[in-house]
């Protein structure tokens, strides 16, 4: 047993990697640029060469601060096209758009020469002085020259050169820098195509980086519990998910025990009644029961039992009682739960629904047996039977579904937090998600994965105690 | 010189309306007052106060905050000298005893502050306070680097050596907006937040220049100091000199404050809405989903609800027996907000050879339904407007200008003219553009979780396809389609932006600088003349002189239509009837919960 559990935990680890590389690599590849969006909320005037400057150091410090400095994974695996350097361009989209070049040209001392005569033209443009009447038409050249550093496609190449030059041609002697810069970029670009080496991208070309990179930087901090800060209010992700966690144990536990506690004698009952009355209301009730959503669920108690109009149990939302953090430890615990007993019933009748479905089908399953006939014969009481010697048989299908009590409780219940103004762990991860919100998001993606693999070993564990014949140590 | 866009505190905020993720900008608005107030007589102290927030604040910090949220609760702490008084809508003076002395080249502001004004141990708030507040601000190393850009043309504070109360302020160059921009930020203590003085032998020009301060270990050990947990969160850490203490914050679910029993306020003879504050406690309750808050408002767990949203508000007002209307006053003050839908205008050629023609773009203007739209996606709450200017701001709004009508057939003749003609027969007009022929198609860009959109895109679409206009509906995830906006990669959005009382200063929005390098110009709007227009109204301190400039920009803004102008959307609040003395104006937040009463009959709560 001891052995099984050890194997099983060793196993563990290489899934755990796995998981948070995977989830690390989607994270990194959302779309639009997360560094843009943070660091553009701080710089205003950027026309300027000096605010240029500015902006460019805000998006650099913004970008190093959320740790996306640096290749991403230990190493790459991609063709001999691509350079191991392609990291260290700044912006996102600029990268993306070499990528595509390189995956088609496949040259890269011709790309990397062409983008380069891109920036510096883009640097002459906005460094042009022009008379006021031009005002347009150099700010037009200047956003094409900007445009040109992060496109890629032929068609849009052409595009914006086309662009500039039909001003310039209007302009020449205003604009003649830009002439010059035009004609280096268009010689750099036919360079590019002409020598293109497309073989190199079917080569396949392995970069190693070493452990100075993204991934291995989150990992780190992540096992060593430094978990990051939140992008919306700086606070320390750690912090963040401590305060969520105890109102959504509380509530995933408690409506775990309180589905198990209903859901086994119902089941239980429903088979002594099989085919009976009874047992066809049972069945009824629950299948309405389970198909209503809980969320519908949520506003049909609320109506009916946080509603002066009909019966005012229960408070409508939130954890506390206006002032209730003037009052002595045990008033404000039972406030706590008078809050939180609603969502919690809704929150486990779902469970109830299908446990007892669960249980219903194993002990009929069970009660055919031979044995259970013998023990009847035997003369025992039916209560002893069916609790005694059915349970233990027909409960193990029910176990597996332990495995998903533990990133039960952390992922949280999303919805019915919303709706109850819960501040716990699901409702942290929704809010997470519209503020774009990473460390948050992919700290509870983590904790959830391994909490899941936890739940799923400690299933087994169980079926172990519950099923004799199930031994894991001779495997 | 970095005065720019709007100052921080009345901030006109870009929000795209089609995201869905509800912003909510500090900013002004207008109207006043439905005074539901059944019961006269003099004000008395108590009850509770208890405000609903769709969120928590990021912090309750004077100055390392964003959240729209925390705007609302910091007021009742910290204060400025110059506030928005909700009914003449005006700035008027709160710490400052009275409007500054402006010096002739309006480059200086000497301002005092009040005899009475003190800091809770008794403590006069000074002109070192301010000064200090400055040099938090202009701290080119804090966590609030926006606030840096809207202050840094503040050059000197200069504190009377002989009355501490009395101080002037100096800026760099002359600016409309320069004595409610000085007069618009939260004082604070420096006794409290800078006891050692770390700040003191550091200047505000050293601020203002990076290259100065460079790695300053005295300025380091501030603004780790000054940015620490405990000024954020901690109730011992938040001391402003406004009538309420922060005592309780439960994460997620409420922030609570007291009121201060002995404040200065209450020693100010003369009366008005900075120097009252009568509720025991202000409690903003943090509730996600806006139909639980309404729930708990009919269940008395909630007094004050912005933003109710419009089916809801529309039934409050039409079934009179809802039971929200028992215990609730319903409020709408028209706001300064402008929704509108931005073309991209970019002269050719730009990404669409389309809408750079300024008929194509009249056209549509003409081809939208704007009181359909008003009706069916915003319920009725708000009025047509003919440009960014709100028609509140009287002193700006040109008020010859007409909005253009819903006319199918001016389009069509308008689309005639610009040369579109459907000559293949197959229901859109084309045109041959360099030899290619290119069929009438725009692409309306919506952002994936917003709800009003696809209503707004479908009732558009209807419309254009009668005058032969194929409007392609793109939806798009909202960082993507902000990342579209910036390079002027895209045909047609909407956003709305919001405004205040001030005139309005269209540097952000309208001037070419903002065009090229991926700021709010979106629309490419804008050439040397209006750009000199906007720069002139900035340094144009004579409201009477401003007019003209603001009227002629009007015009050519109405003139080029780089946006279809839909509407001033209303607020729509419930406040629950036990107040008295509920003003209400869209000016953020919308109402003064320090005015509220309760008479002692009605109170709901007794003391603690």
């Amino acid at each position: 047993m001891l052995r099984y559990i050890l194997r099983r935990l060793l196993i563990i680890v290489p899934t755990m990697f796995a998981i948070m590389s995977l989830s690390f690599l989607i994270s990194r590849n959302t779309p639009g640029d997360l560094v843009d969006a943070l660091a553009s909320a701080t710089d205003e005037e950027r026309s300027s060469a000096r605010s240029r400057d500015q902006a460019k150091k805000e998006y650099q410090r913004v970008k190093t601060e959320l740790g996306l400095d640096g290749p991403v994974f230990y190493f790459s695996l991609t063709s001999l096209a691509q350079p191991d350097t392609l990291h260290r361009i700044l912006k996102r989209n600029e990268r993306q758009a070499l990528d595509q070049m390189i995956a088609r040209y496949g040259n890269w001392p011709e790309i990397s020469a062409y983008y380069h005569a891109v920036c510096a033209a883009e640097e002459a443009a906005f460094a042009l002085k022009t008379p006021p009447d031009l005002l347009n038409e150099t700010n037009n050249v200047r956003l094409y020259f900007n445009t040109l550093r992060y496109v890629a496609t032929e068609r849009e190449i052409e595009f914006n050169l086309a662009a500039i030059d039909s001003v310039t041609a209007l302009h020449p002697a205003e604009m003649a820098p830009l002439t010059v810069e035009l004609n280096n970029i268009r010689a750099k670009r036919r360079a590019m195509v002409e020598d293109a080496t497309p073989w190199k991208t079917y080569v396949p070309a392995l970069h190693w980086y070493g452990f100075n990179n993204q991934f291995h930087r989150w990992m780190w901090n992540f096992l060593t519990l430094d978990w990051g800060k939140s992008f919306q209010d700086r606070r320390p992700v750690r912090t963040k998910i401590a305060e969520a966690l105890p109102w959504s144990i509380f509530m995933g536990f408690l409506s775990f025990v309180i589905a198990y506690l209903i859901a086994i004698p119902v089941g239980v009952y429903s088979v002594r009644k099989r085919g009976t009355w009874q047992d066809r209301a049972v069945t009824t009730v629950l299948f309405l029961a389970y198909s209503i959503p809980s969320f519908v669920m949520a506003m049909l108690v609320m109506t009916f039992f946080c509603n002066p109009e009909f019966f005012y149990l229960f408070p409508t939302s939130g954890v506390a009682s206006d002032g209730a953090e003037n009052w002595p430890f045990w008033e404000r615990m039972l406030d706590y739960a008078h809050h939180l007993i609603l969502p919690t019933l809704v929150f486990s009748y779902i469970g109830v629904a299908f446990l007892s479905r669960q249980m219903r089908v194993g002990m009929i399953d069970t009660v055919d047996m031979d044995y259970i006939r013998t023990a009847r014969a035997k003369g025992l009481r039916e209560r002893t039977v069916i609790w005694k010697h059915a349970m233990r048989n027909s409960i193990l299908p029910i176990i597996t579904h332990l495995a998903n009590l533990l990133p039960r409780i952390v992922s949280g219940a999303v919805i019915l937090e919303i709706i109850f103004a819960i501040p716990g762990v699901g409702r942290l991860a929704i809010q997470a998600n519209f503020a774009y919100d990473q460390p948050v998001l992919i700290a509870i993606l983590t904790l959830t994965a391994i909490l899941t693999l936890l739940g799923i070993l400690l299933s087994d564990i169980l079926y172990a105690v519950a099923d004799p014949r199930i031994s894991f140590s001779k495997r | 010189m970095k005065k720019n866009l709007l100052l921080a505190l009345f901030t006109a905020g870009l929000l795209l309306i089609f995201t869905g993720c509800g912003s909510e900008e500090n900013g002004g608005g207008e109207t006043t007052t439905t005074n539901d107030s059944t019961s006269s007589g003099e004000p008395v102290f108590g009850d509770w106060i208890r405000v609903h927030t769709p969120s928590d604040p990021d912090a309750l910090h004077p100055y390392a905050t964003t959240h729209g949220s925390a705007n609302m609760i910091k007021e009742l702490m910290f204060q400025y000298l110059y506030d928005f008084d909700i009914d003449t809508k005006q700035m008027t003076p709160v710490l400052a005893k009275d409007y500054a002395i402006v010096s002739e080249d309006g480059l200086a502001f000497t301002f005092e502050m009040r005899d009475e004004a003190t800091w809770d141990d008794g403590s006069p708030i000074t002109g070192y306070d301010y000064a200090f507040s400055v040099k938090c601000i202009l701290n080119p190393i804090s966590e609030s680097p926006h606030l840096r850009g809207y202050y840094s043309f503040i050059t000197e504070v200069q504190v009377d050596p002989n009355n501490e109360r009395r101080f002037t302020v100096l800026t760099e160059e002359p600016f409309f907006l320069s004595e409610f921009a000085v007069a618009g930020f939260e004082i604070i203590s420096k006794e409290f937040y800078d006891p050692d003085g770390r700040l003191d032998n550091i200047t505000i020009a050293q601020l203002r220049d990076d290259s100065l301060i460079a790695d300053n270990p005295y300025l380091t050990a501030f603004n780790k100091a000054f940015h620490d947990e405990k000024f954020k969160r901690d109730p011992e850490g938040i001391y402003g000199s406004g009538p309420y203490r922060f005592v309780n914050w439960t994460t997620g679910d409420n922030i609570t404050l007291e009121r201060k029993k002995e404040w200065w306020g209450y020693k100010v003879p003369k009366k008005g809405w900075p120097f009252e504050a009568y509720a025991d406690k202000v409690i903003f309750k943090s509730i996600p989903d806006r139909s639980t808050a309404l729930r708990a408002a009919q269940a008395g767990e909630i007094d004050v609800i912005r933003d109710v949203p419009g089916d809801e508000f529309t039934k409050y007002i039409e079934e009179k027996d809802h039971p929200i209307n028992q215990d609730f006053a319903l409020h709408r003050p028209q706001s300064y907000t402008y929704v509108y839908l931005g073309l991209n205008a970019c002269p050719p050629p730009g990404r669409t050879p389309v809408l750079a023609d300024k008929k194509v773009r009249r056209a549509l203007a003409h081809l939208t339904n704007v009181n359909q739209i008003i009706e069916t996606v915003y319920n009725g709450y708000g009025q047509p407007i003919v440009g960014p200017i709100s028609p509140l701001n009287v002193n700006e709004y040109n008020d010859n200008l007409k909005p253009v009508p819903f006319d199918i057939d001016k389009a069509k003749s308008l689309l005639d003219e610009a040369g579109w003609t459907d000559s293949d027969a197959d229901g859109v007009r084309d045109k041959v553009i360099g030899g290619k022929k290119v069929p009438l198609e725009i692409e309306f860009m919506i952002s994936s979780s917003s709800q009003t959109a696809p209503s707004m895109a479908a009732i558009l679409t209807n419309e254009a396809k009668k005058a032969g206009v194929r409007i392609n509906v793109v939806k798009k995830e909202f960082s993507k389609l902000t990342e579209q906006l910036k390079s002027h990669n895209f045909d047609m959005f909407g956003a709305a932006f919001n405004g205040s009382p001030l005139p309005k200063d269209l540097k952000q929005v309208w001037h070419t600088d903002s065009w090229v390098n991926r700021g709010s110009n979106y629309t490419c709007f804008g050439n040397a003349h209006t750009d000199s227009l906007i720069m002139q109204i900035r340094v144009t301190l004579n409201p009477d002189d401003r007019k003209p400039l603001y009227h002629e920009i009007q015009e050519i803004i109405q003139d080029e239509q780089p946006m279809i102008f839909l509407m001033a959307p209303e607020e729509r609040m419930i406040i629950h009837k036990r107040f008295a003395n509920v003003n209400t104006s869209s000016i953020r937040p919308g109402f003064k919960v320090q005015q509220f009463w309760t008479p002692a009959e009605k109170r709901k709560f007794d003391a603690n």
